[in-house]
């Protein structure tokens, strides 16, 4: 791809990162455990 | 000494890659040269300029982009597109990608667009008509994986292409 003539030179260095950050839910993570119902839960006798 | 950047923001430009099917998923890849383009990560710029180990006068390496040099990752204005697209559809019988690109690190800025440093796409546009449906199905799913907005374009010419993608970025 031809450009043509340059023109200058700057620095960008970005705020935001410009690579997109999927949340880690969103990427192979496992199912977040879940809290056993009071019916689920053993009877411990005290 | 800290020199503090010329910018904040990236630039974003345009640029073609080609939809490698790579095993059992589909990459994006330069055009010039046959770079497969990371998911998650930025590419990173490399002069591949004087590479034979044989070559007398090798200048070594440089940082890329150099200013005496064609290297470094290319974006380009959608005016040049435009002229630039037609070509590179009747050359190849490979998938092209138009997309819009973020630039940043090192810009070199020319009159048509851009050399720089750093990389990454911003949105990918997959022309589908000679695809099979199927075919084009999996190399979007794919191609999301880019985590950026993937589009189908239904142009059947580079024209028509550059037309629906103008008014798809534009919306």
């Amino acid at each position: 791809m031809e450009l043509g003539k340059p023109q200058r030179v700057y620095t960008i260095e970005p705020i935001e990162d410009p690579v997109p950050k999927s949340p880690p839910e969103k990427r192979d993570a496992p199912p977040p455990e879940r809290r056993p119902e009071p019916a689920e839960r053993p009877l411990v006798r005290r | 000494m800290i020199v503090a950047p010329d910018y904040a923001e990236p630039i974003v430009g345009w640029r073609m890659w080609y939809a490698v099917e790579d095993g059992a998923e589909t990459s994006l890849s330069s055009v010039i040269h046959t770079t497969l383009w990371p998911r998650g990560a930025p590419l990173v710029a490399v002069c591949r300029c004087f590479r034979l180990p044989v070559w007398p006068f090798n200048r070594g390496g440089h940082e890329a982009p150099a200013a005496n040099c064609r290297c470094g990752i290319y974006a380009a204005t959608i005016a040049t597109m435009r002229t630039y697209l037609p070509e590179q559809f009747a050359w190849t019988d490979l998938v092209p990608v138009l997309g819009r690109v973020s630039l940043w690190g090192v810009v070199h800025e020319h009159e048509r667009g851009w050399r720089a440093s750093f990389a990454y796409p911003k949105s990918l546009f997959v022309p589908v008509v000679e695809l099979a449906s199927s075919r084009a199905a999996r190399m979007i799913a794919d191609l999301r994986e880019y985590d950026v907005p993937v589009r189908a374009v239904g142009g059947s010419s580079a024209e028509a292409v550059i037309d629906e993608v103008t008014a798809l970025a534009a919306a």
